[in-house]
């Protein structure tokens, strides 16, 4: 029924697991970053199939978005 | 004339009832050609003289789904047609060749099974009081020669017990005596085989069949939805409708209703609907409403897609829209389910292969699905109120679902993949059409998947309204007081797994052990006691304090464990394979079930129990004496995380 190629879900999937393999290689400090930027870039993954043709784009959009919701609230958090 | 069972043999033999209840056999002279076509004929004119003198081809024109071809009818059989194939290096193009001749002959006649008013196939209201027999046999037809302990029932409930050749005669005695038009029997097609073996040992007459002949169905192993299934080799009787109530996909969905329906849909006998699965139903009736329109059927598809770059193959070909949820317990959410979506976005859309190229034509896909689509709408409407409707709307259900999937087989006499990728295209577009009209209106939408959309907020009937509006598909609405979405390892939200309490008090429950069928009994009875008790509870405030009750279960069942049956602790599967290179449980239950003499295949289901399983020791279910405790220990605190989470996750409410 339809074709099947890896579709851009599972293609996520799969790049989550190889950056969170690498994320275990890294440095305690850094890992701490690695593993949440790999949480922020599957966050939105899912909606981002939508128009993203290939997996890395979608996760880089999903972190992009994420940091940059973030950087709005901590700016929100500065006062005049 | 009520026709209950089909056969072509030597012509068309349609076994009617008439209104007293008496089977007859009507056999009508029937041998209708195939179609050729081919581009240049005066390049096979040697063959086309041999057709015309030994096959009584003539020249002819014929309509395709594509419009009007000239061609020749010839007078043949499938075997025939291959040879044309072969002679003419692929270039024939040939129509009507595997198209199931009984099926054939009443689509020409306009009459179908199950049914004698030709206005009233559409219709959710027939008759099913057909003479009925239940068989119910007891014995493992996997490992028994023949059956010694049977319950039968028809006008009244017989037991029958001893020795298997008295009670195989016995049984052979009452089905002749009560004369069923239906027959319901457990395993019947593994038992058939071994009843025929037996009465022709002991020179007896089967009486399954009204005339003695019985059509016979090879065994298979196929993928079906990315699972291997098995079907059994089966024996069907002339004149009788024999069903297998453990094997008929279709008879398990939508009971004897469910066979009916599908069998005046597809005018196939009931028979055959009953051993098919809904693909196949599905794909027969869009073949009876071909011969019926007078379009011919092609034996090949020919209409193979453009070559395209494998980019925009990926941008074509994405399947369904997902929302993913946060996992958590939500109060007062709305699920909003679109009927027959894909079913409904090819009527409404006009998508077919032969619109693709011109979108103004009026196309035959959804010329033949409208009124299935209808009528699943009302009966999907009636079953609320009149149970009796439930069989029929299931069946309906399965049907259209796999009509969709059939656009995109390879083999699908009127399916096309661009077609296929139009309803994936259509359909994301409106679950994000939905999607923002809901967060306009400040709704709060919390998951989506496919055709199905979770929404917090109100008046959900105006938004229900407005959907219609916009989209032009129907939209149902179920309220859940609350509802669980469980999250995945990763910690973020499972699209498939959830449980809630729906308004009228039930519980809907989707992906844990409670609903799997390969589960243990003994988790699933654990987790739906777990489930009745939370579904007494009506907001998240009454469902924490009833979290000690539960939890209760859960040690109760965990202390019972070491002393429990281990029947109740079987794992069922459905085998891919026979062959295993790593070691794994299921490698070890067919080999079980191998040294125990049962045959496995690919697509059957075993069910075993596991005795040690960092050993890879299972048993098969009959020969189970212990199991691995802290193997079963660790699937009910599996089972118990599950439902635990509605008790410890984040409450969100609406606003």
């Amino acid at each position: 029924m339809g074709r099947s190629f890896l579709s851009v879900r599972l293609g996520v999937r799969s790049l989550a697991e190889r950056w969170e393999r690498v994320s275990g290689k890294l440095d305690r400090d850094s890992r701490e970053h690695a593993v949440r930027l790999t949480g922020l870039a599957k966050n939105h993954s899912s909606e981002a199939f939508f128009g993203c043709d290939n997996p890395l784009e979608a996760m880089v959009f999903s972190a992009l978005l994420e940091i940059r919701r973030n950087q709005g609230e901590e700016d929100d958090d500065v006062g005049p | 004339m009520w026709v209950l069972d089909t056969v072509y043999r030597d012509g068309v033999d349609l076994w009617c009832r008439d209104a007293s209840g008496t089977v007859t056999r009507k056999h009508y002279a029937y041998d209708p050609p195939f179609y050729l076509h081919l581009a240049d004929p005066s390049a096979h004119h040697e063959m086309l003289d041999v057709l015309e003198a030994e096959f009584k081809a003539e020249p002819c024109s014929f309509f395709t789904l594509f419009g009007e071809l000239d061609g020749f009818s010839v007078h043949g059989n499938r075997q025939l047609a291959e040879q044309i194939e072969q002679q003419t290096r692929f270039d024939a193009r040939l129509f009507n060749v595997d198209v199931r001749r009984d099926q054939q002959f009443m689509a020409e006649q306009g009459i179908f099974p199950c049914g004698d008013d030709p206005g009233s196939r559409f219709s959710a209201d027939f008759s099913c009081s057909l003479r009925r027999m239940e068989i119910c046999i007891r014995d493992d037809p996997a490992r028994t020669p023949l059956c010694t302990e049977v319950e039968v029932t028809g006008d009244c409930t017989e037991t029958l017990h001893g020795p298997g050749h008295t009670v195989v005669a016995d049984l052979f005695g009452l089905v002749e005596s009560i004369d069923p038009e239906v027959i319901l029997m457990s395993h019947a097609d593994t038992w058939l085989p071994k009843f025929r073996a037996f009465s022709v040992e002991k020179g007896l007459t089967m009486p399954f069949s009204r005339n003695g002949k019985y059509r016979q169905m090879s065994s298979r192993s196929y993928w079906s939805y990315g699972r291997m299934e098995h079907k059994e080799a089966a024996l069907i009787p002339d004149g009788r409708v024999l069903i297998d109530t453990d094997e008929s996909f279709v008879y398990r969905e939508g009971g004897l209703a469910g066979v009916l329906m599908a069998s005046r849909l597809s005018g196939l006998s009931p028979n055959m609907a009953a051993r098919f699965t809904p693909g196949t139903l599905i794909s027969s009736y869009e073949v009876y409403e071909a011969v019926k329109r007078g379009i011919v059927v092609p034996f090949r598809k020919a209409d193979a897609e453009t070559a395209r770059k494998l980019a925009d193959l990926r941008a074509a070909d994405r399947g369904g829209m997902m929302f993913q949820p946060k996992p958590g317990i939500y109060e007062n959410v709305n699920e909003l389910d679109f009927t027959s979506m894909y079913p409904s976005i090819i009527v409404r859309y006009n998508l077919s292969p032969e619109t693709l190229e011109n979108p103004s034509a009026k196309g035959f896909l959804p010329a033949v699905l409208a009124p299935v689509v209808s009528l699943r709408r009302e009966t999907k409407e009636r079953k609320r109120t009149e149970p009796r409707y439930a069989g029929i709307d299931t069946l309906l259900k399965w049907m259209l679902v796999t009509c969709f999937g059939y656009t995109g087989y390879k083999n699908a006499k009127f399916g096309r993949i661009e077609v296929h990728e139009a309803i994936t295209a259509r359909s994301r577009d409106i679950l994000i059409q939905t999607k923002d009209l809901a967060e306009s209106m400040g709704f709060v939408v919390l998951h989506g998947i496919v055709d199905c959309l979770w929404v917090q907020g109100s008046p959900v009937e105006v938004l229900q309204q407005r959907i219609g509006d916009v989209t032009g598909l129907r939209a149902e609405n179920e309220h859940f007081d609350w509802i669980v979405f469980l999250p995945l390892n990763d910690g973020f939200g499972a699209y498939n797994r959830y449980y809630g309490r729906l308004s009228d008090g039930s519980m809907k429950v989707r992906g844990i052990a409670a609903r799997r069928h390969d589960a243990p009994d003994i988790i699933r009875s654990m987790q739906q006691e777990m489930l009745e008790v939370m579904c007494t509870a009506k907001d998240t405030g009454e469902l924490a304090r009833v979290r000690d009750k539960v939890r209760k279960i859960y040690l109760a069942a965990l202390q019972r464990l070491p002393l429990a049956d281990p029947r109740t602790l079987a794992i069922s599967r459905r085998i891919s394979r026979t062959r295993y290179t790593h070691r794994c449980l299921e490698g070890a239950a067919v080999q079980a079930y191998r040294d125990d003499g049962v045959e496995v295949a690919p697509g059957m289901k075993i069910r075993y129990i596991v005795r040690d399983a960092r050993r890879y020791q299972v048993d098969p279910e009959w020969r189970a004496k212990t199991f691995d405790v802290p193997y079963y220990r660790s699937l009910m605190e599996k089972a118990w995380n599950d439902i635990a989470y509605a008790f410890g996750g984040r409450v969100m409410r609406p606003g």
